[in-house]
């Protein structure tokens, strides 16, 4: 307002200016002067203004680093890894990070020792830890190699070795004594596959254990990404639904202002007041049942998704669907409180605008730093309630996997095997810090004036 | 005058709640299907009978008032599964575990104060310097470390490894024994009241008055440890309230990895036994104890410091 005025004032340097007009003023203008009428900045947006106050904090900046590349381990981290979060590997229990099982060094010192390829049914999960019956081929270095197993062969290794007197053999895991076999049962192969004949696909090399694997043989970090996926879209699920509950609520309130802002207001203090973590846990109890009824005869297709989420899960996401949104609901509220009495949403009144409409596009849309900064606080404050649970053994519940619950099995053997609990603690940490400072970075850039 | 409108709202406030809390359990116990009398041999008419002797026919209304008369009488019904046939007030208090719930609790709490201030202070003071980005550092990972992980982590260093201090601090038998479970309940606790003491005193040493001290030629020590951190302390009272429910929250976890015998220890099993008297039980005696802390800082609030509102506290 105050620079509109001014406008319309006298500026007395340009009435000297003009008074001292001579036959020179009027001259054509130069080049650099001309150069000075050239926008030399552009005009910056908001959000140009925020990421520009974002990206000078460097703890948030360092944070954002951290934090994305925790997400790049859990989201695309298994599709680089051999192993799969429930496969269980019985040669490979309670292995130490990094530390090979007695057949992986096996294998390793076969492939050390000149062979070209390995097929361990010791180091396959499921179906694929025995070869069946049946014909099957092996293309390696441009050959075929074909062969038929009359019976079923398991805790024993498929090797081929080009160069040897026998290429192909199977060597049985007990006959492996000081880095080779006692004896092996060559496998006569031909050229051509049988019509039916399936492939055999040999390994080179053994992935390792990077993290170590648990009691039943599972590898732990493609576990620790697996929970550190989950524990993640559970903290943005969960904040989205404060988000939408406690915008709309708190736009509401504020909007409507007066008797309706007293009785909705008086309500969230209510809950804000309600022992939140107590009434968490009495949910989980006593949602376990109907929850579990609803999922097994409802047919919609949106339920059987739930369902496979798991009654622990969607318990987290009701409670904070039914007490954590009061926090965003106030701030929302102060936020409209003050942006109602603004010119724009007297103008779009006076046009007739409905309230929903003002709220949706002028009240909201003003309120989105605040939304972002709540939402991305939140977060972190879900993962934190969603690991408590687990690893009080409620919440995420087997075959799923949450950081919070992968410590809570690591519990108990903890003296003995305390990597197990310490990579999820430390990932899980990492992910709660990395974020609250990406929250507290977000609330300077977004909203400078709240700093000091 | 003025105090006393505010003492009766916050009451009625805090009775409000407590009725909340209480209806939300009661009505969630209520909606688990089956009946507490369903066993393999009784016969519905059995079950009939036990439910008009316990009241259990009448209206939902009418049993969730006879509930709160029992309740209010001291009888809070009797275990179904963990000590069948006890009576839940008998668990809860007869038994030692409420005492040495409170013990730690207390004992966590006063650390978190005693300790969270003078870092607090200690940090504004040197605002800027190494100490304080140390103390900032510090606290900010305090904050972001689950106490299950804290917990276990001292237990490894200083139970096993170093084998200073007890593995179980069990029915906490000696000093050492109160060591890790209370200062892991008080660490988070503390780093937030230090945090919240930093900011207010910054906010504080911003202030007009401070301005005409420092005109006058007071000593900065004296400035911040008499004039500032005396009103910067206010902020600091109101987190007291969320601090008791930290520690009674936090209290679930730490007594099951210490393997102390206390009420938070007690109400988890009870929770995974689903045990519904005793889980009811625990979580009214918790809310009330919550609840009332909430009143207790809320008024002391308002006598320290009159300006505030009820409906403004906290934000």
């Amino acid at each position: 307002m105050k620079k509109a005025f001014q406008l319309f004032q006298p500026d007395p340097e340009r009435v000297q200016k003009i008074q001292n007009l001579n036959a020179e003023s009027f001259a054509k203008a130069a080049e650099h002067e001309k150069e000075k009428m050239v926008q030399m900045h552009k005009s910056v947006s908001y959000w140009q203004d925020a990421w520009r106050r974002f990206r000078r904090n460097h703890v948030s900046m360092g944070s954002l680093f951290v934090f994305i590349l925790i997400l790049l381990f859990s989201f695309a981290g298994p599709k680089f890894i051999a192993y799969s979060y429930e496969e269980q590997f019985r040669s490979a229990q309670k292995l130490g990070p990094m530390e090979y099982s007695e057949t992986e060094q096996m294998a390793q010192t076969l492939m050390e020792n000149g062979a070209d390829g390995f097929y361990a049914t010791s180091l396959k999960a499921g179906s694929a830890a025995a070869i069946r019956k049946g014909n099957w081929y092996i293309t390696s270095g441009g050959k075929t190699y074909a062969f038929t197993i009359d019976k079923a062969v398991e805790k024993a290794t498929l090797v081929l070795d080009a160069d040897a007197e026998t290429p192909l053999y199977i060597g049985k895991d007990k006959d492996w004594e000081d880095g080779a076999y006692k004896e092996v049962t060559p496998v006569e192969f031909t050229d051509t596959p049988a019509e039916e004949a399936q492939e055999i696909k040999l390994s080179t090399s053994v992935f390792p254990h990077v993290f170590g694997t648990d009691s039943q043989g599972r590898d732990l970090m493609a576990r620790c990404m697996y929970g550190a996926r989950v524990s993640i879209i559970i903290g943005v699920v969960a904040a989205l639904i404060v988000l939408v509950i406690g915008a709309l609520y708190g736009s509401i309130s504020g909007f409507a202002g007066g008797k309706v802002d007293f009785v909705m207001m008086r309500i969230v203090d209510l809950i804000y007041s309600v022992p939140d973590v107590l009434i968490v846990l009495l949910l989980q109890v006593v949602l376990k049942e109907p929850l579990q009824n609803w999922f097994d005869s409802s047919k919609l297709g949106a339920v059987k998704a739930l369902s496979t989420l798991g009654v622990g899960i969607v318990s987290i996401f009701i409670t904070f669907g039914l007490l954590y949104w009061v926090g965003m609901a106030r701030i929302i509220r102060g936020q409209v409180l003050q942006l109602k009495e603004q010119e724009y949403v007297m103008a779009a009144t006076v046009l007739g605008a409905p309230s929903s409409r003002i709220i949706r596009r002028h009240l909201l849309p003003n309120c989105v730093g605040q939304l972002i900064i709540q939402t991305c606080l939140q977060i972190p404050s879900a993962i934190f309630l969603e690991s408590f649970l687990s690893y009080l053994g409620l919440g995420v519940s087997a075959p799923m996997a949450s950081l919070g619950s992968l410590c809570s099995d690591a519990k108990e053997t903890f003296l003995l095997f305390p990597y197990r609990l310490l990579f999820p603690a430390i990932l899980l940490s990492l992910i709660v810090l990395t974020l609250n400072l990406i929250g507290d970075g977000l609330r300077d850039a977004l909203d400078p004036r709240l700093k000091n | 005058m003025e105090l006393i409108t505010y003492t009766v709202k916050r009451i009625v406030v805090s009775i409000g709640t407590l009725l909340l809390v209480t209806a939300i359990t009661f009505f969630l116990m209520n909606a688990i299907p089956g009946s507490p009398f369903m066993t393999d041999k009784s016969t519905p008419e059995q079950i009939a009978l036990a439910n008009a002797k316990y009241g259990l026919d009448k209206p939902l209304i009418v049993q969730f008032g006879n509930y709160l008369k029992n309740y209010l009488h001291g009888d809070m019904g009797v275990s179904l599964k963990m000590q069948e046939g006890t009576p839940v007030t008998k668990i809860l208090f007869g038994q030692g575990k409420f005492t040495l719930s409170m013990k730690i609790g207390f004992l966590a709490l006063i650390v978190a104060v005693l300790i969270g201030i003078p870092l607090g202070v200690l940090s504004a003071y040197y605002r800027g310097g190494w100490l304080d980005s140390i103390l900032r550092v510090l606290t900010t990972i305090g904050i972001a470390l689950p106490s299950f992980v804290i917990a276990t982590l001292m237990l490894f260093e200083f139970a096993v490894q170093l084998g200073w201090l007890p593995v179980q601090s069990n029915d906490l038998p000696d000093a050492a024994s109160y060591v890790m479970p209370v200062f892991t309940l008080a660490l988070s606790p503390l780093c937030r009241i230090a945090k919240l003491t930093r900011t207010s005193m910054l906010d504080a040493i911003n202030q007009d008055y401070i301005r005409t001290a420092r005109a006058k030629g007071v000593t900065t020590k004296v400035i911040l440890f008499k004039h500032a951190l005396r009103n910067s302390l206010i902020p600091v009272i109101t987190y007291l309230g969320p601090l008791t429910a930290g520690i009674i929250t936090g209290a679930l976890v730490i007594e099951q990895i210490y393997h102390i015998p206390g009420l938070g220890n007690y109400f988890v099993s009870s929770i995974l036994n689903r045990d519904y008297p005793v889980i009811m039980g625990t979580t009214v005696l918790l809310a009330v104890l919550i609840i009332f802390m909430n009143l207790v800082v809320d008024i002391c609030y308002k006598i320290v410091d009159p300006r505030i509102n009820i409906t403004k506290k906290g934000e």
